[in-house]
């Protein structure tokens, strides 16, 4: 079921994108092929080839900002711990990158399918600064146990970017805990080289994002927030390639699918090798066209593949789908 | 500049004109068998004579090229050819399967050492008809399907791959190329996106069909367009695919060329069928130069106009060594892909000879 609803609302909007028209009638090519192919488009008019239609790149429903999840609190570990949910059925939290919580339009198809929690992690948003967290394993332990205290057992876990070293953690602490783990545009594992760095709103927009006409309009966080943001991702993210998270990683046996933009520049597709080599069970998901924010440029793929490795762990790697056309 | 033969592999008996797909009541396999031995015979001489490139092309349900996988015929030539590059000018790659492809063209770069010209192509309006694929999303096939070949030939380890058009669960292909990081890939820049597309992607280019100066407009502009990307493009990015005949001397050549005109030429596979060429135009798979693009395809003529539109190089070694040079300074281009203008036995394999051994020597100089 998880798969037929993400893959027709995928089907859907790949059918409005990729159409561009011709944006001018045919006026001539050689005279004699012109009286040609008017008469044959005469002939032809009636039954014309399936015409595709012209549409841009689906601008995804800005809605409402948060696609019907709605807002509430825990208390975990000292902390006062924000989280959106939406959804029914198995549960699939989901930790942001170092730009904040959002909800995402793949958060929002997931939600059809899942019940999806989306975490703001302590010292994000307008939560107080977060001192205490020395590490990120410290940081981990306390999201863990904010899951807990929503009396969840069983989970998959999926992380963006930053957020997807701290899933890493989070799953070498209680692997028992989870069905699958999901690590999107991952900065887990990195290349030691220097950090692209946009200088401008405009060169950040198109860091992010190979389709900006898909981001849902939001309000811009304030720079007060996204400098407390940022000093906290900088204290914990920790170094490109971190032994310590590295070593437990090796051990770990959680079902893992990695997802790369192929166009991400910021945590770039060629350190995907890296996740396969360390993480004895991950699988590696190249989503075609999308830079960093792969979620807002291809939804529909990210929910495709990302339901069907929740539902069927290895066994996604083995279609189900029915080849035949007409029975 | 390089030198290239491209060889249509072309059905050397007669067939229905004018339409698309050809009926196949008049197919011989013995025509068929003297065809491709025809074929492989020029490019093992193309080899000896030193030509750089010997090209293979895709094209189906058409006697014009027996090649509708040029990667069996690019096979046969690995046994053949044994120091030209051999050049896949090119693979349709939107109506093909792309890991096929890249397991395909990675074959060939092993069998050959690394001699493998990795063309991609978006293929001619009516072969969306062949494998029943929509010409309106020929584009976005071709971006997709390039950069999954290119993500195939380059990632060493299984991956996935979340496309628009092509989902792959796990994909590691073996052999790998043995050029690295993957052979140099070429594809058709006539109209302005593709021109754009490839530099944008830094891949070098190739005009076929082209009239040469509507190419060297186009290939101004790739060149402009490589500038706004911060690159420059060499002159072997630019290849021109030319048909060409070459005899002792110039009433020689255009008498052959009169009289292989004579014979059933099997031309016009684009636009042979009216009906499905002109449903393919209004899908927009021409892009926003329909006018252009549609009138090089339908660009046709008496011989001496062909020639005089750069259409066809012919005549003796020195006329074509001059029109050459006149190609170079027009486009800039790196490679000349001499397509055979006839099949006329010993006289198509002494131009051959002539091209080799008169011309491609003086055209590296250059």
């Amino acid at each position: 079921m998880a798969r037929k609803a993400t893959k027709k609302a995928a089907k859907k909007a790949v059918q409005k994108y990729a159409k561009k028209p011709a944006k001018k009638i045919v006026k001539k090519a050689a005279k004699a092929v012109k009286k040609s192919a008017k008469k044959v488009a005469r002939t032809v008019a009636k039954a014309p080839a399936k015409k595709t239609t012209a549409k841009k790149p689906a601008a995804r429903k800005a809605s409402n900002g948060n696609g019907g999840f709605k807002e509430r609190t825990v208390k975990a570990d000292g902390f006062t711990i924000r989280y959106a949910e939406a959804g029914k059925g198995d549960v699939l939290i989901s930790i942001h990158g170092a730009g904040g919580m959002r909800i995402s339009p793949a958060h929002e198809l997931l939600a059809k399918t899942y019940r999806v929690i989306v975490f703001e992690v302590p010292g994000f948003g307008t939560s107080p600064a977060n001192t205490r967290s020395a590490t990120m394993a410290e940081l981990a332990a306390s999201m863990n146990k904010a899951i807990a205290a929503l009396g969840i057992k069983k989970f998959s876990l999926m992380g963006n970017s930053f957020g997807a070293k701290l899933v890493s953690w989070m799953a070498v602490q209680a692997p028992d805990t989870l069905q699958a783990l999901l690590l999107v545009a991952p900065a887990a594992i990195r290349h030691d080289r220097p950090r692209v760095v946009a200088n401008s709103p405009e060169e950040e927009l198109k860091l992010f994002h190979a389709h900006p006409e898909r981001i849902a309009r939001r309000p811009a966080p304030k720079k007060d927030i996204l400098d407390k943001q940022q000093a906290l991702v900088r204290r914990l993210i920790g170094p490109p390639r971190d032994a310590a998270l590295e070593d437990q990683l090796k051990e770990m046996k959680v079902p893992t699918l990695a997802l790369f933009g192929t166009v991400d520049r910021v945590t770039p597709s060629d350190a995907a090798y890296l996740y396969r080599e360390i993480i004895p069970n991950c699988h590696i998901g190249m989503i075609y066209d999308a830079a960093h924010a792969i979620d807002v440029d291809r939804p529909e793929a990210v929910s495709e593949i990302v339901s069907d490795f929740i539902e069927r762990q290895e066994k996604f790697l083995v279609t189900g789908e029915s080849g035949v056309i007409h029975p | 500049m390089k030198s290239a033969l491209f060889c249509t592999s072309r059905y050397l008996g007669p067939a229905k004109p004018g339409v698309w797909p050809v009926p196949a009541d008049t197919y011989s396999t013995d025509i068929a068998e003297r065809s491709y031995q025809t074929t492989l015979e020029q490019f093992r001489l193309a080899d000896e004579v030193n030509f750089d490139w010997v090209t293979v092309a895709e094209h189906h349900f058409a006697p014009f090229s027996l090649t509708p996988n040029p990667m069996v015929f690019a096979g046969a030539l690995t046994q053949v050819v044994k120091k030209a590059k051999i050049a896949l000018l090119g693979a349709s790659i939107p109506i093909l399967n792309p890991i096929r492809v890249a397991e395909e063209m990675a074959m060939l770069d092993t069998l050959t050492g690394g001699r493998i010209v990795a063309g991609m192509l978006r293929g001619t309006g009516n072969e969306y008809v062949t494998y029943n694929l929509n010409p309106a999303e020929s584009r976005a096939r071709f971006e997709e399907a390039l950069q999954l070949i290119r993500y195939a030939w380059t990632q060493t380890q299984p991956f996935a791959w979340q496309g628009r058009f092509f989902q792959y669960r796990s994909i590691c292909i073996w052999p790998r190329p043995v050029q690295q990081p993957h052979p140099p890939i070429y594809m058709s820049a006539s109209s302005p996106e593709s021109g754009e597309f490839a530099a944008r992607n830094k891949l070098g280019i190739g005009f076929a069909f082209t009239p040469s100066p509507q190419a060297a407009t186009a290939a101004d502009h790739y060149r402009k367009q490589a500038k706004l990307n911060d690159w420059e493009p060499k002159p072997e990015d630019i290849i021109f695919r030319i048909a060409v005949h070459v005899a002792d001397t110039d009433e020689q050549a255009l008498a052959d060329l009169e009289e292989a005109a004579r014979q059933p030429a099997h031309l016009g596979v684009s636009t042979a069928n009216r009906a499905v060429e002109s449903v393919v135009a209004g899908t927009g798979y021409y892009g926003r130069d329909v006018e252009g693009q549609r009138g090089r395809l339908f660009a046709r003529g008496d011989l001496k106009q062909r020639v005089a539109n750069g259409q066809i190089l012919l005549g003796s070694v020195e006329t074509v060594w001059k029109q050459i040079q006149d190609l170079k300074n027009m486009m800039g281009c790196g490679v000349l892909d001499f397509t055979l203008a006839t099949q006329l036995g010993s006289r198509t394999l002494h131009a051959i000879e002539l091209i080799g051994e008169k011309i491609a020597p003086r055209m590296r100089e250059i």
